[in-house]
């Protein structure tokens, strides 16, 4: 099996109820591979919990083809439903029952006994909140709660949106820790969420979606590299004569408000402190530039909204 | 399928409805069976174990309002906190999760009314006992237990009904105003308007059902196993609608 997870042509419009339409997933193709953690980027809109809902059958697609763990969704749907956990959006849970009761209503689809609720809990620290009621939750450890019930299932994949709205930075950082986990336990993560450094630093591969329709996907340092990001930061005391300093010297730069970008790869940093040596300039800073995938994210989506129809 | 039953079990017994509603219930019988004991007169109107199946009779509108209750809610309660989405994820095949919950719901329901019915008929035959007349006439017995197993059915009748206006309108308050409109405002106005018409009118056949001879709609007799028939055509029906309904509709 090459892909866990294959989009063709995926459209979804909803009726508006004063005629109209309004167009949510437009023609996307997207392929998540086994394994490792994929990331599921867009903006407010973009289509990627109505994405979600069509991958596990919650929304029929207006065209396209959706197919889970070769299964297509949603005619196979039960045959990989069984391998697959999932949060969409907020956790839907009941509020009067306790976090074990919750569980245990949903494990009794698949018979899954106690032992396997117990470790779910534990593993996503709730264990000691468990005969409390879901109501008096916070948003975190009703997330973590969605968490656990997507994992009671031993899944082989986890599509989960948005996993860490709501946590506080340290529930934040365990998720972090726990997806990464999961991927490397050779579960495919399917996960969206709006936290683009969390995703950088979790996800081994990403795809970004604006208005409905696929921008970029692929490893994340692919996806990095594709909007530049070659050249380094230099500071220095006199930036003017550093710049004059390295055109001399053949090395392209330009001046900035407070540091200087040369336009050469990270391992070629030695030829350009040495040529500041040299002339007795002497750096304070040099570093690569680096894009960060919130600056990546920004700037395809602005595009892909500049290009619209 | 087995262990979608046992979690949907786990749920409808779980529900705090249930058990307020079962416990109000059984305040109710034992407070109106006390205040019967209490007032009754041996001398001008003894409380008589005879009249029990007509005592039975008058209560069966509350067994179906239970019954309506705790299916609009069961269902409904579903769509308000948006559960269905978990449920769906761990079993897709919509028709299958529908109907299993009509089914357990119904279930539960038809137990729970007859227990309480069981209770009152206990009670109240304890109480003309200890004051009242406990002499009953032939066939009692089973005038009593007919009466019980009609009421709990009704009442089974009424969660389906009730829970699939809640799949319909995928909520419990919705359903609930919709079962009160339609009863007393539309088939009021038909029955008013055209009072033969009461033959296919829910309220006239739940009566009907009820009554130990039928019900007599201007010329003819609704008997009752006639009626029964109609009331179960509207449950399945609806449930029919509500289930298509949620297989074709999106969840989100």
């Amino acid at each position: 099996m090459s892909a866990v997870i294959e989009i063709e042509g995926l459209r979804k419009e909803y009726r508006r109820l004063r005629g109209g339409r309004t167009l949510a997933v437009d023609t996307l193709d997207l392929e998540v591979p086994e394994g490792g953690v994929f990331g599921f980027l867009g903006p407010n809109g973009a289509g990627k919990t109505t994405t979600i809902r069509c991958l596990l059958g919650l929304v029929a697609p207006s065209a396209g083809r959706v197919r889970l763990l070769d299964a297509d969704v949603p005619g196979q749907l039960p045959s990989a439903i069984r391998q697959v956990g999932s949060i969409v959006e907020t956790p839907a849970l009941f509020p009067r029952f306790t976090g074990r009761r919750n569980l245990a209503i949903l494990g009794r689809i698949d018979g899954i006994g106690a032992s396997a609720i117990d470790s779910s809990l534990e593993r996503v620290g709730l264990a000691d909140r468990a005969g409390d009621l879901v109501k008096t939750y916070s948003l975190g450890m009703k997330q973590r709660l969605g968490i656990a019930a997507a994992l009671l299932k031993d899944p082989a994949v986890l599509v989960l949106d948005e996993p860490a709205n709501g946590l506080d930075p340290a529930g934040i950082v365990e998720v972090r820790q726990l997806l990464r986990s999961l991927g490397a336990e050779g579960r495919t993560v399917f996960v969206s969420s709006h936290i683009l450094s969390e995703i950088q630093q979790t996800a081994d591969r990403v795809a970004i979606i604006a208005r409905g329709r696929l921008v970029t996907s692929g490893p994340v340092g692919d996806v990095l590299a594709s909007r530049g990001g070659e050249g380094l930061i230099v500071r220095l005391g006199d930036l003017r004569a550093g710049l004059d300093t390295l055109m001399a010297a053949g090395i392209e730069a330009a001046m900035t408000a407070d540091a200087l970008h040369v336009s050469l790869p990270a391992h070629e940093s030695e030829r350009v402190t040495r040529t500041l040596a040299e002339r007795g300039l002497f750096v304070s800073e040099l570093r690569p530039d680096e894009v960060d995938l919130e600056t990546v994210f920004l700037e395809l989506t602005r595009d892909a909204s500049e290009h619209a129809p | 399928m087995i262990g979608l039953v046992s979690s949907e079990w786990l749920r409808l017994r779980s529900r705090r409805l249930v058990k307020v509603l079962a416990g109000l219930a059984l305040l109710g019988i034992v407070v109106a069976v006390t205040i019967a004991a209490v007032q009754s007169d041996q001398a001008v109107q003894p409380l008589r174990a005879a009249d029990l199946p007509d005592i039975v009779r008058g209560t069966a509108f509350i067994a179906i309002l239970i019954g309506l209750v705790i299916g609009a809610s069961a269902v409904g309660a579903s769509w308000q906190a948006g559960t269905i989405t978990t449920i769906l994820s761990w079993e897709p095949r919509r028709i299958r999760v529908a109907l299993v919950r009509a089914a357990v719901v119904a279930l539960g329901t038809l137990v729970l009314v007859a227990a309480l019915l069981g209770i009152f008929v206990a009670l109240f035959f304890f109480a003309t006992s200890v004051r009242g007349v406990s002499s009953t006439p032939p066939g009692w017995g089973s005038d009593v237990a007919g009466v019980v197993a009609r009421g709990a059915a009704l009442a089974a009748a009424g969660s389906i009904i009730g829970g699939a206006i809640a799949m319909i309108g995928r909520n419990t308050a919705a359903a609930l105003g919709a079962v009160f409109v339609y009863l007393v405002v539309f088939e009021g106005i038909l029955r008013g308007l055209r009072p033969g018409l009461g033959r296919f009118l829910l309220g006239d056949n739940i009566a009907a059902v009820m009554s130990p001879r039928g019900l007599e709609i201007e010329d003819s007799i609704l008997t009752p196993g006639r009626a029964a028939v109609v009331v179960a055509t509207y449950a399945l029906g609806l449930l029919a609608v509500a289930t298509a309904s949620f297989r074709l509709r999106d969840v989100q």
